[in-house]
């Protein structure tokens, strides 16, 4: 007769040895291999507009901002009104920053190695560097300004937590906010129904900016097998692209 | 007499007695025997549970990592005289040359190979086995080399770009890569000599060096209006040091300085 006691006693001991091992605890130099897949094209979906992804960025709440932060995007608002021109990017094809392709409708890219984590857009601006080796922030003095930040991220659980610093600045972020060279953002990235969508949850705080932190969250799918990464096409010298923005003749 | 009464009396206790603890012992053993194989049912699901990539989702075949940042040094380049065509040797190359300033002037997408000069390079391969990203610091679009088996797109239906579509397999510890689809789009002369054209077939071979420190990329060009036959050369790069970071090289389409810089006048 088996004795079950003690044929359990005897799993839950082995279990003790294993469940350690499975999770990564114990051979320390391969401490991300069983964390989530998150690598594969990722693209957003207008669950509640008509495609435009208006309907989608208009629910996210409005970011609490600074007075003086208010009359310079009403003054903005006002001059376009007016016919003025408020930004020559598209005319001369000039770098997005980040998060602007985070709410693009092209598709992103990520690859996941152990050390580091890439996103890589479609449109024009440079792929996303999260490093993952446990690499601080550089100190000021050293921290070099960039349209995407200065990224490092660990996990929690299943959720991948980025921290990021040192924009360049200038971009603005869904719920009326704007990115700064002070600004600093968390994101928690974690896939949900099984994988086939990715919840990154964004907080942008920056005193100077906003009242409170600012919190939204977007929703991305996972795109089709097989999906291919194009290279958008944007020209200054092509007339087309040029004459996108047609600036009114100076008084 | 009785002495041996006695003793046949013993014997047959003791035989009966042996029965009994063999019994025992084979009721025991055939216990034990139960109890392994039930163990070792319980550790196989233990391990199944713990485990749960080893069910249904197949781990990628262990291939070197070629990921990290890697340097060009002075003496990495490896670049024979390419063996061009009769018809490419006698194309005037100030027309080339000037193209490549145009591109760089308006901050078009540089591509391949050019991005492959650039150093350090940023080489990142999926954990999964799926994909492997190549970045640099250039604002140039990602390489995206496709590993989870796909062809090549069908030409009817791609469109052209400046770093191809590339996909690629192993051969032990190689990285074999195969890219088409180029577009005109970008710096497109090759070391060694020619051009890149949408009609170039790139074989790349991807190879760990010197205990990982260094790694070998063999470049094959096919193109034959370009080539009288295929153009190799070699670039050994060397693993940067441990905290190397990308850095973003913009580029200003607007900035009237560079403009003439590049091409002599603005260049509008």
């Amino acid at each position: 007769m088996i004795d079950p006691q003690r044929h359990l006693k005897r799993l839950i001991a082995i279990a003790a040895v294993i469940y350690p091992i499975s999770q990564g605890a114990v051979f320390a130099q391969s401490p991300a291999t069983n964390r989530p897949d998150l690598s594969g094209f990722w693209e957003r979906k207008d669950d509640v507009g008509s495609g435009s992804f208006g309907g989608t960025l208009e629910r996210i709440p409005k970011a609490a901002i600074q007075p003086e932060i208010i009359a310079a995007n009403r003054e903005a608002a006002a001059r376009q009104a007016r016919g003025e021109v408020v930004s020559l990017g598209s005319k001369w094809c000039l770098t997005n920053q980040y998060p602007f392709f985070m709410q693009h409708s092209a598709a992103w890219d990520i690859v996941q190695s152990d050390n580091e984590i890439v996103q890589v857009p479609e449109v024009h601006t440079f792929p996303r560097h999260i490093y993952m080796d446990g690499r601080p922030h550089p100190d000021a003095a050293h921290l070099q300004p960039s349209v995407n930040g200065h990224a490092v991220g660990h996990w929690e659980g299943d959720t991948l937590v980025v921290d990021s610093i040192g924009f360049s600045g200038g971009a603005g972020t869904p719920g009326g906010g704007r990115v700064g060279p002070k600004s600093h953002l968390v994101e928690r990235f974690r896939l949900l129904d099984g994988g086939k969508r990715l919840s990154v949850t964004f907080t942008w705080e920056d005193p100077s900016i906003y009242l409170k932190p600012h919190t939204y969250e977007l929703t991305y799918y996972e795109s089709d097998p097989g999906t291919y990464a194009f290279e958008e096409y944007c020209h200054a010298d092509d007339p087309v692209q040029s004459g996108s923005v047609v600036e009114p003749p100076q008084k | 007499m009785a002495t041996r009464r006695n003793r046949i009396v013993k014997e047959v206790k003791d035989r009966l007695l042996t029965r009994a603890a063999r019994r025992r012992i084979g009721t025991y053993r055939a216990a034990t025997v139960r109890e392994r194989w039930a163990t070792a049912v319980g550790v196989a699901l233990l391990v199944a549970l713990c485990f749960p990539s080893a069910q249904g989702q197949s781990l990628p075949a262990a291939h070197p990592s070629l990921s990290g940042y890697w340097e060009l040094h002075f003496d990495s380049k490896n670049v024979p005289p390419a063996s061009l065509t009769p018809q490419f040797a006698t194309e005037d190359k100030s027309v080339q040359y000037k193209k490549d300033m145009t591109e760089l002037r308006w901050c078009h997408f540089m591509g391949v190979p050019y991005s492959m000069e650039y150093s350090p390079i940023d080489i990142l391969q999926n954990r999964n086995g799926k994909e492997i990203a190549i970045t640099s610091s250039l604002r140039n679009p990602t390489r995206h080399i496709y590993t989870d088996g796909r062809t090549h797109v069908n030409p009817d239906v791609f469109d052209p770009v400046s770093n191809g579509h590339s996909i690629g397999h192993w051969e032990g510890d190689t990285l074999i890569v195969d890219t088409v689809g180029f577009s005109n789009e970008g710096v497109t002369g090759i070391p060694g000599g020619g051009r890149r054209t949408t009609d170039s077939h790139l074989t790349e071979r991807y190879r760990l060096l010197d205990n990982g420190n260094r790694l070998s990329v063999i470049f094959t060009w096919e193109d034959p209006k370009i080539f009288a036959r295929p153009h190799t050369y070699e670039f050994q790069y060397y693993r940067a040091p441990k905290g190397t970071e990308a850095r973003e090289f913009d580029c200003n389409a607007n900035d009237e300085e560079r403009a003439k810089f590049l091409l002599g006048t603005p260049g509008r």
